[in-house]
């Protein structure tokens, strides 16, 4: 009797706390709203003036890869005294990356390299070549970003810089390299892949660290490109490897089977020979999804995929 | 809400004359394109914005976003039988769920607080019972993961289907109906949570 009623208590306090939910939703749902009257003309004012750049560069080809970082260059001049009394002249460049400053000094022949920190959390050398030609000055920026073998590359080209003011803007492209020039530009970023859930991670005997990564497509924000329409593109399973030897790699696997849940499926990694791997994610019952990844030779991958339902 | 299959077509059409006034800069044509989106969506997605946020100058400043963001990736729109709409409601969700991220903390205060930890932002004034309740969700729901609290707002906010989310958040309808769930489930929990600690317990 008492367990009947404790039973009953317990239903009446539930559909209790379902009430209370609908409701709230529903207040949230209720509440009116129209944008102001102006709102159109402040995007359209923003449209004509603060993006523009941005805009333009946006529909360049090259520009469908993410552009990840922006170089701002200031040349400036001073007179320094060196020892011995001799007085020489040494120029140096200011640099801006994504909000670094940085101070290069340029040798004789107006050349720089340097190598700092990206916001991508990987390195980046940069060459600086600066000509002063009868027409005006010349300043050449290449940003090289390299995550390893199978990585990206960032490079500036001549046709992204722009001018403003006294600075010289360039905005660096990512370049796919290799066989991935085609699906680099949906391939994931390490940043962002920072929210991504990791179902599985291992390493090897030879010192290489695997994850295996799955980026929902709620967890993509815009903060590592400031492009949050290309959440669509890059959600998905991904591969990262990384080893003192090659740096960091990433690799988007295929899109997993319909029935796949990050949250609920289970991960099993099995490492073969030449680094080669099997892959298994399972709904821990019925179905299975297996991935090889077969490393030959000469460095190149192939996948197999395997599907499988039990009985 | 509507979407309409119909708006792939003029997104495509958009697109194209976006793309060499954007080049130009200065052709009025980008304008018109902008117009044509702007009339057809702004109004489902400042709605859908506002209803997450529940302020109004941040949903006009983000609904720019959005639009700014859409213009850019026109581009690379395709047609994938997503309806533009849920593209933008895609964008808007990526948009809103960046700016939920940086407010998580925020909202967990406000909740332990028992609602104590007055947003000046969103409370400018004396408090009604419904603008509390109002609130509470919002709160409650940005202590969700942000695939939760996209998929409760689209459905329970601005009345879309499973197969509309799904659209929209380029996802499968199962695991919308699966997020729909757990979703719900945390936010009771959230709210409960509240009630219990907070200045309405």
């Amino acid at each position: 009797m008492s367990s009947n009623g404790e039973d009953h208590g317990a239903e009446s306090r539930g559909r209790e706390q379902t009430e209370r939910l609908d409701t709230a939703l529903d207040a949230v749902r209720r509440e009116p709203f129209e944008l102001g009257a102006d709102v159109k003309d402040r995007i359209a004012r923003r449209l004509d003036s603060e993006h523009r750049p941005q805009f333009a560069l946006a529909h360049s080809p090259r520009m469908r890869l993410a552009a990840l970082m922006v170089v701002m260059v200031v040349l400036t001049g001073a007179g320094l005294a060196a020892a011995g009394g001799i007085d020489t002249i040494t120029r140096w460049l200011n640099l801006d990356i994504g909000g670094k400053r940085i101070d290069v000094p340029l040798d004789s022949d107006g050349k720089a390299s340097f190598v700092t920190d990206t916001e991508r959390g990987g390195r980046a050398r940069v060459d600086v070549e600066h000509t002063e030609l009868p027409d005006g000055d010349r300043t050449r920026v290449r940003v090289h970003e390299r995550h390893g073998p199978l990585g990206t590359q960032l490079e500036i080209s001549d046709d992204v810089r722009e001018r403003r003011g006294d600075d010289l803007v360039a905005e660096p492209i990512r370049v796919a390299s290799r066989d991935h020039s085609e699906t680099a530009r949906d391939c994931a970023s390490s940043l962002e892949l920072r929210d991504a859930a990791r179902l599985d991670i291992w390493r090897t005997t030879t010192g290489m660290t695997g994850e295996l990564l799955y980026l929902d497509i709620g967890d993509v924000t815009g903060a590592a490109t400031g492009d949050d329409s290309r959440a669509g593109a890059i959600a998905g399973l991904y591969l990262r490897t990384s080893a003192d030897s090659f740096g960091e790699r990433i690799e988007r696997l295929p899109d997993p089977p319909a029935w796949f849940d990050a949250e609920r499926v289970s991960v099993d990694v099995g490492i073969g020979t030449h680094g080669s791997l099997t892959i298994e994610i399972h709904d821990g019952g019925t179905r299975q999804w297996t991935i090889q990844v077969v490393t030959d030779g000469k460095n190149e991958r192939t996948l197999e995929i395997d599907e499988e339902t039990k009985q | 809400m509507e979407l309409h299959i119909t708006d792939a077509r003029k997104a495509r059409s958009a697109a194209r004359t976006i793309s060499p006034a954007a080049r130009s800069g200065t052709n009025p044509s980008a304008r018109a394109a902008f117009a044509e989106l702007y009339q057809q969506h702004a109004a489902a997605i400042g709605r859908y914005i506002y209803h997450r946020v529940g302020n109004r100058e941040l949903a006009e400043d983000l609904v720019g976003d959005v639009f700014l963001q859409a213009l850019r990736g026109l581009h690379r729109y395709r047609d994938r039988g997503v309806p533009i709409r849920a593209w933008l409601l895609r964008i808007a969700s990526n948009r809103v769920n960046r700016w939920a991220r940086r407010e998580r903390g925020r909202a967990l205060a406000w909740l332990e607080a028992g609602a104590d930890v007055v947003d000046p932002r969103t409370q400018p004034g004396p408090v009604d019972e419904t603008e509390h309740e109002r609130e509470r969700v919002r709160k409650a729901l940005l202590t969700l993961p942000p695939k939760y609290q996209s998929t409760i707002a689209l459905h329970y906010f601005e009345g879309l289907s499973v197969d509309e989310i799904a659209a929209a958040c380029g996802r499968r309808a199962n695991t919308i109906k699966s997020h729909l769930l757990r979703g719900r489930q945390r936010l009771r929990l959230a709210l409960e949570n509240h009630v219990s600690h907070g200045r309405t317990s």
